[in-house]
């Protein structure tokens, strides 16, 4: 049998229902034991934030 | 319920446990019950031994995410573990996997985890600040999980913060670098923002017509700056005259009296002859003869033979029939001639009129003048035919000559369908002048009017903003990719700013929702921690939790849920122990447990009394026993010699084990309630140990052994360390009698000559060295059970 892990109750849990589905996407990519900068950097990777400019045909974060 | 821990194998500081063979049916001494797990069973072990590690399995069957590691020695060896239940079922751990889920979820948990999670204070530390104390707020002690989500909170809102931060940085770095191009041609951000759907739309091949425009324009500007300049010259502008001829094929005739409108045909009008005009003469009294109707019937100018005669006949012959019938057409003869001189009149009019045609040279000198102040798309056509025209209208003109001469004689040679086309071409020109003339006066007129009403300066200075538009969009399409890679930037950050508006909304559902959480909190735990808070400290008798949640920080950061305690009527978050931090805890856990309406849970409890005194020891083995009586089963751990007295005396169905490390294993020793003192444990090992293997791990363990037995059995036997008040120290000193204590007086040398011994040199730590031998460690046991003590 797989491991089962129980998950720590997190506050953002308890308001799933009152979300749009934009922020209930969002949410599933805050990992709060990550830093700022980490949460921006896979934010960027999932195309849910951008700060790239074309010419230099990539994704700066 | 837990039957037995059967087994671990290369868990943590166990390598290898074995229930049955630690706890052999049958212990040293024969006599010996040997139990597994009761309802309640206290566990006592000196740090070190392997409680925490227990816990930490027992915490990883309840499904918690620990890491069950291997034993340091063992790294390759695989692992088990395997747990009996009273049901005689099990459940297993093997290579990080679980058989079964039984227990999962079933263990409630009290250690140190625990406190830490859900105890927080934050009054001020070591490094406290102006800033700390504004991030802080106020001094408060969070309980439960508003601790984490007060950091949830807190994160979305930096991290919102940080997005923000870094999105504004983003559009103004591009934004600077489009500012080198534009700020030189008069253009701004907030223009470009304002024209994207036009500068999206413009085309490369909209260049030239753009630049084409502005010229165009320019020319415009020049003439009504002219306009401006020179009013009185246009006050005095004339109009241009039309050409009021047209040219037509269609003669006005009288006909019975009758104006009537006929067609010119030049090629009827050449070719009219005697023989013609006899036909057309018959053609028109037909009706007065029923014979001259038959006869015409018969007669075209190829027949020979005479009609009406029945005669051989020649052209000339003719003349004579119409002599015979002139008093029947002569008057009706002499109209049609007339007619054909009067067709052949009109039609050299009309050649004559296209001929001559010129246009005003008035005009010409007009348009001198307007052209300095209106812009025209036309010229005024030159007005006049071209000379292969005028030759076929020379040559036509001469043919009507030469037939008014000879007005019974047929004439060739006519260009009648050159001519028809000359006179289209001719009116289309004539049309072409008059139209345009007409548009110059309207242009004249309404320069004039403009002029008057002041509409001029209004006109130049629309030209001129007409010319920097076709500026900015022939700048626009030259830099097309520049901008549009701005609007590309535009766009994220647009899309960046709408995660920014997520995070906001999300934070402020945050904000409501703990508000919710902690004042459901209050009112579900409040009454029933301050109550468990009075039971186990009740010197701490005034607990005050002001539960109001309140979002009351100097910033808007996150909204502060939390409690204040006070201590005979002073605050005193701020100076929280770890004590008072631990009765918190305590009866915040005794509080869950009351609302847990699933009993038949297992209860765990690492310490509970950690930085206890004596009194709340007591008080808590009280709460513990009431607390868990309704639940399946209860484990307390502890290496508080005091609280395990009171556990063991509090629990009447209850069994006492020890974790003790014995042969490089932690292992779970069953105590018999006959030698619940450990040391006697010990002490019967110490009369077994020439059985024992003396390795190098059995000295360091006898070694502790020994010390332990000695230390302990002196403070508690002696000295009542045991004891919860002093009325019973008293009684369990004076138990010992005197002659023991004037015996412990006299071995008083020896004594700390062992206890030395155990705390210096190899036996505090692993002898790498051999210094430490099993057989001196053997002598140095054997003195300590001589003294008897």
């Amino acid at each position: 049998m797989e491991k089962e892990l129980k998950k720590e109750s997190r506050l953002v849990d308890l308001i799933k229902d009152q979300l749009d589905n934009e922020t209930d996407q969002l949410i599933e990519f805050l990992d709060f034991k990550k830093n700022n900068e980490e949460i921006i950097q896979n934010l960027v990777k999932h195309n849910i934030l951008n700060f790239g400019d074309s010419q230099n045909n990539d994704k700066k974060s | 319920m837990i039957k037995k821990v059967d087994k671990i194998l290369n868990v943590c500081s166990f390598s290898f446990f074995d229930w049955d063979k630690i706890n052999p049916a049958k212990g040293n001494n024969p006599n010996d019950t040997i139990d597994t797990f009761k309802k309640n069973n206290i566990i006592f072990g000196e740090n070190g031994n392997g409680k925490s590690f227990l816990i930490k399995i027992f915490k990883s069957f309840d499904g918690q995410d620990v890491e069950l590691i291997k034993h340091w020695d063992y790294p390759s060896e695989k692992q088990e573990i395997k747990l009996i239940l009273d049901d005689n079922s099990e459940a297993l751990f093997i290579n990080s996997k679980w058989s079964n889920n039984i227990l999962h979820d079933k263990f409630i948990i009290f250690d140190e985890y625990f406190v830490n999670k859900y105890v927080h204070s934050l009054g001020p530390d070591n490094i406290d600040t102006s800033l700390r104390r504004q991030e802080r707020g106020k001094n408060i002690i969070y309980l439960g999980n508003f601790a984490s989500y007060n950091n949830e909170i807190d994160k979305i809102d930096t991290l919102k913060n940080a997005i923000s931060e870094k999105n504004e940085t983003y559009l103004k770095e591009k934004e600077s670098e489009l500012n080198t191009i534009i700020s030189n041609k008069n253009i701004t951000i907030e223009e470009l923002r304002e024209n994207k759907n036009k500068i999206e739309k413009l085309k490369e091949s909209d260049l030239q017509n753009r630049k084409d425009r502005i010229e165009k324009e320019e020319k415009k500007l020049n003439k009504i700056s002219n306009a401006i300049k020179e009013k009185n010259k246009i006050k005095e502008l004339l109009f241009l005259d039309e050409i009021d001829t047209s040219f037509s094929l269609i003669a006005k005739m009288i006909e019975e009296g009758k104006e009537k409108e006929i067609g010119i045909n030049p090629l009827e009008i050449f070719s009219f002859t005697i023989s013609k005009g006899l036909q057309a003469t018959l053609d028109k009294i037909y009706h007065k003869k029923d014979f001259i109707k038959t006869g015409l019937s018969l007669l075209d100018s190829k027949k020979s033979i005479c009609p009406f005669c029945e005669q051989k006949i020649k052209n000339e012959d003719y003349i004579q029939i119409i002599k015979d019938y002139q008093k029947i057409f002569d008057q009706s003869f002499a109209e049609e001639e007339q007619n054909i001189k009067k067709l052949l009149s009109e039609y050299r009019k009309v050649l004559e009129g296209i001929r001559d045609l010129q246009a005003s040279t008035k005009n010409k000198n007009i348009m001198k003048q307007i052209i300095q102040f209106i812009s025209l798309d036309k010229e005024l056509p030159d007005v006049f035919i071209s000379d292969e025209d005028r030759d076929v209208i020379k040559n036509e003109l001469n043919l009507i000559l030469e037939k008014e001469k000879k007005i019974l004689d047929e004439i060739k040679g006519s260009k009648a369908a050159q001519i028809r086309g000359i006179i289209e071409k001719t009116n289309k020109l004539t049309k072409e002048y008059n139209d345009l003339t007409k548009e110059v006066n309207e242009k004249i007129k309404k320069l004039k009017k403009d002029m008057t009403e002041g509409k001029l300066e209004v006109q130049k200075s629309d030209i001129v903003k007409d010319i920097s538009e076709l500026n900015k969009e022939i700048f626009f399409i030259e830099n097309k990719k520049s901008i549009e890679r701005y609007f590309e930037i535009l766009r994220n950050y647009e899309n960046n700013k709408k995660v920014v508006e997520s995070l906001e909304k999300l934070f402020k559902l945050l904000k409501n929702k703990i508000i919710d959480e902690f004042n459901n909190f209050v009112s579900n735990y409040f009454s029933l921690i301050k109550s468990f808070v009075k039971e186990i400290s009740p010197t701490m008798d005034i607990f005050e939790i002001e539960g109001e949640s309140r979002y009351d920080r100097r910033s808007r950061e996150a909204t502060q849920c939390g409690f204040c305690i006070k201590y005979k009527g002073e605050e005193c978050t701020r100076n929280l122990s770890e004590g008072e931090k631990q009765v918190i805890a305590l009866s915040f856990f005794f509080a869950q447990l009351k609302k847990e309406n699933d009993k038949k849970k297992i209860i765990i409890l690492d310490d509970p009394i950690r930085s206890f005194d004596a009194g709340k020891r007591k008080s808590t083995a009280e709460v513990i026993q009431r607390g868990t009586n309704d639940f399946e089963q209860l484990f307390i751990f502890t290496c508080d010699p005091l609280f395990r007295e009171f556990c063991l005396t509090q629990f009447p169905n209850r069994n006492f084990y020890y974790i003790f490390k014995t042969k490089g294993s932690s292992s779970i020793h069953f105590v018999p309630k006959k030698r619940e003192t450990i040391y006697d444990s010990f002490e019967t090992d110490f009369k077994n140990m020439d059985n024992i293997n003396g390795s190098n791990e059995n000295v360091v363990i006898f070694g502790q052994k020994l010390r332990f037995c000695l230390e302990t059995k002196i403070k508690e036997d002696y000295f009542g360390y045991s004891q919860d008040n002093l009325s019973n120290m008293i009684e369990q000193v004076s138990s010992k009698g005197k002659s023991k204590f004037d015996k412990l007086i006299d071995s008083k040398d020896m004594i700390l000559q062992i206890y030395n011994y155990c705390n210096t040199g190899g036996l505090a730590h692993y002898p790498k060295d051999g210094s430490t031998s099993w057989n001196e460690l053997k002598d140095k046991i054997k003195q300590y059970l001589d003294l008897d003590l």
